[in-house]
């Protein structure tokens, strides 16, 4: 018995080592990162630039909204530090982010601070790598959410084993951090219609209406460190509303009191024939 | 036993200790990372493509794209957007536009002389009234011409005032002057409802609208003189009809009295005066285009104000671009 559990003991023991190689240290992993993004978003411009070449990119018809990396940045900064409890036990608090519109990709690279509740000296550094992807227009606003489409430990203060154990819990709770993270709304306001007031001033009547304004997202360009969000926009068909209120007093009775012989001075006047 | 499984066991120990030491001081197992110059390349390969994809999309129609007014938020809407926008805002308000005139009044009188035997004497007065209860035109516009220009878009609107109907009460008095004329016509006061239409005329409005930023948005502010419009009133052919009438009902000898006045024709020519009609150019709303940069933003539930510096506005061929840098500020205390 006892020796069947050493044997069994030993042969973990080979296995696991392979899994106790150092980490890489964060310039290297980084640097892996980033050569990884690039060849992705260059992958991605390639096809892009095809088809743009290829005069299969129509844009010219859509309305343009371009954000900045900046704009971005403060935007989803504002709501930052962010803590997110994790099986009550684990604090992970969103201290900075980062946006970049690059090649393509929509990113946004998040570092948070992970710490255990028992234990607040024990910590490990995260960082996330975001992607703005579903861009949704309601209600007027353009509005999308982080997607984490990877994440590592950069620093830890309890060893490569914590960085592991921590990887680990944020891979099984990337749900419930992705959903903690405020959408992202863009800062620009589409009217969904152009509302025209009426006219009644004295003889004149005319109706109020409304343009309807039917926009949609229609592709999303992340190039040159500006978020490009192209929306296909068509106005019309103008809808008459009813008038508010009756034409105010006949102007053309006035008219009828003073007549004159400069017709053109009043807004309304009778002609006179002399007998 | 015991001893010798300690031993065994501390063996172990000792040789996993050594292993994981070993293990962990390998280098990762992965090919050696990027170098700084690697990763510069890609970044260059990159740009370029950017640089590629954005001269692509110039000559492909985006023109004015090289010089859209930078800032933190940019903004281009498409000329053909605003074109329909403007088109149909413009053709919207002029549709079916009214010109009511109420209560007008139009006044002739005269004399008629005839030839009595040696001389021409004066056989009557004549008054002839219209009291005008309702006349209405309507309007309805042609597809306007739009001319994009410097910071501002020329409109040409054709306008027709297209029909209209009116109701009017007649009234003609003859008052027969000498015994002849008394014995053979009389005097006479009737008075005869009748309707009419309008004159179908066209008009061509001319003017602009300034492309203006107020902060957050591009309006169009439109400057258009007042239209002067012209109600010519058409008697229908119950009024013409009426007016006949109104002769025929006198005896043959007054008939020919009444003729020399010729009422149609004086009725026709009072009224082919016509009545003017001053449509003010404030008809002409703003029209705010409908994307502009927001002013406050709500970030978990609390609203932070959003300084909006406008960076330029540039009308293009092919779009109006807004450019605005943007600063979050905090939110003010409670």
């Amino acid at each position: 018995m006892h020796k069947s559990t050493l044997v069994t003991a030993s042969v973990c023991c080979v296995a696991l080592l392979g899994g106790c190689r150092r980490r890489e240290p964060p310039e290297a992993a980084r640097a892996r990162a980033n050569a990884r993004l690039l060849g992705e978003q260059i992958r991605s411009l390639e096809a892009l630039v095809a088809k743009a070449e290829a005069g299969e990119l129509d844009t010219d018809q859509q309305v343009a909204v371009a954000v900045s990396e900046d704009v971005v940045t403060s935007l989803v900064g504002a709501s930052l530090p962010l803590e997110i409890k994790i099986n009550e036990r684990v604090r992970l608090r969103l201290e900075s982010v980062q946006a970049f519109f690059r090649g393509n990709r929509s990113g946004l690279l998040m570092r948070a601070r992970v710490s255990s509740v028992d234990v607040p000296d024990a910590f490990a550094t995260l960082e996330l790598g975001g992607a703005l992807k579903e861009f949704t227009f309601a209600e007027g606003k353009l509005s999308t959410s982080a997607s984490i489409e990877h994440f590592s430990v950069i620093e830890s203060s309890v060893g490569d084993l914590a960085a592991d154990l921590v990887e680990n819990l944020v891979k099984e709770n990337l749900q419930l951090i992705q959903q903690a993270i405020p959408p992202l709304v863009v800062p620009v306001n589409l009217e969904e219609s152009v509302k025209i007031d009426g006219l009644t001033e004295g003889v004149v009547v005319a109706k109020p209406g409304t343009l309807p304004l039917a926009i949609a997202v229609a592709q999303v360009l992340p190039v040159n460190g500006r978020l490009w969000i192209l929306l296909d926009a068509k106005a019309g068909p103008w809808k008459p509303l009813p008038a508010e209120t009756e034409p105010e007093g006949p102007a053309g009775e006035k008219a009828g009191e003073k007549p004159t012989d400069t017709p053109e001075e009043r807004s309304a006047e009778k002609p006179r024939e002399k007998p | 036993m015991t001893r010798r499984l300690a031993i065994l066991l501390a063996t172990l120990l000792v040789v996993a200790a050594g292993a994981v030491w070993y293990v962990r001081s390998l280098p990762p197992d992965l090919p050696p990372p990027p170098s700084a110059a690697e990763i510069e390349t890609l970044r260059a390969e990159r740009d370029a493509l950017q640089e590629r994809l954005r001269a692509a999309l110039v000559a492909q129609g985006e023109k004015s794209l090289k010089d859209a007014p930078r800032g933190g938020i940019m903004i281009g809407i498409p000329t053909s957007f605003t074109r329909s926008i403007v088109q149909q805002v413009v053709t919207g308000l002029f549709d079916g536009m009214t010109l009511t005139l109420k209560n007008l009044k139009v006044h002739k009188a005269g004399e008629v002389r005839a030839k009595m035997v040696f001389r021409k004497k004066k056989v009557g007065d004549y008054v002839l009234d219209v009291a005008i209860h309702q006349v209405q035109g309507i309007l309805e516009p042609g597809p306007p011409d739009l001319v994009f220009g410097k910071n501002r878009i020329g409109i040409s609107l054709p306008v027709r005032l297209a029909r209209g109907q009116g109701e009017a009460d007649l009234r003609f008095q003859w008052d027969s002057k000498g015994l002849a004329a008394n014995t053979v016509c009389g005097n006479v006061d009737t008075t005869k409802t009748v309707t009419g239409g309008v004159v179908p005329e066209d008009y061509r409005l001319e003017g602009a609208f300034a492309i203006t930023t107020r902060g957050d948005a591009v309006t169009l502010r439109p400057e258009f003189p007042d239209l002067a419009v012209r109600i010519y009133v058409d008697p229908s052919e119950q009024a013409w009809g009426v007016v006949d009438e109104v002769v025929k009902e006198r005896r043959k000898g007054c008939e020919i009295a009444l003729n020399k006045i010729d009422i149609k024709a004086q009725l026709a020519k009072i009224l082919g005066k016509g009545f003017n009609v001053k449509i003010p150019q404030k008809i002409f709303k703003p029209i705010r285009l409908p994307a502009g940069v927001t002013q406050s933003l709500e970030v978990q539930g609390v609203r932070l104000p959003i300084t909006v510096k406008f960076t330029g506005v540039l009308v293009a061929p092919d779009r109006i671009w807004y450019g605005a840098d943007l600063k979050l500020g905090t939110a003010a205390a409670p």
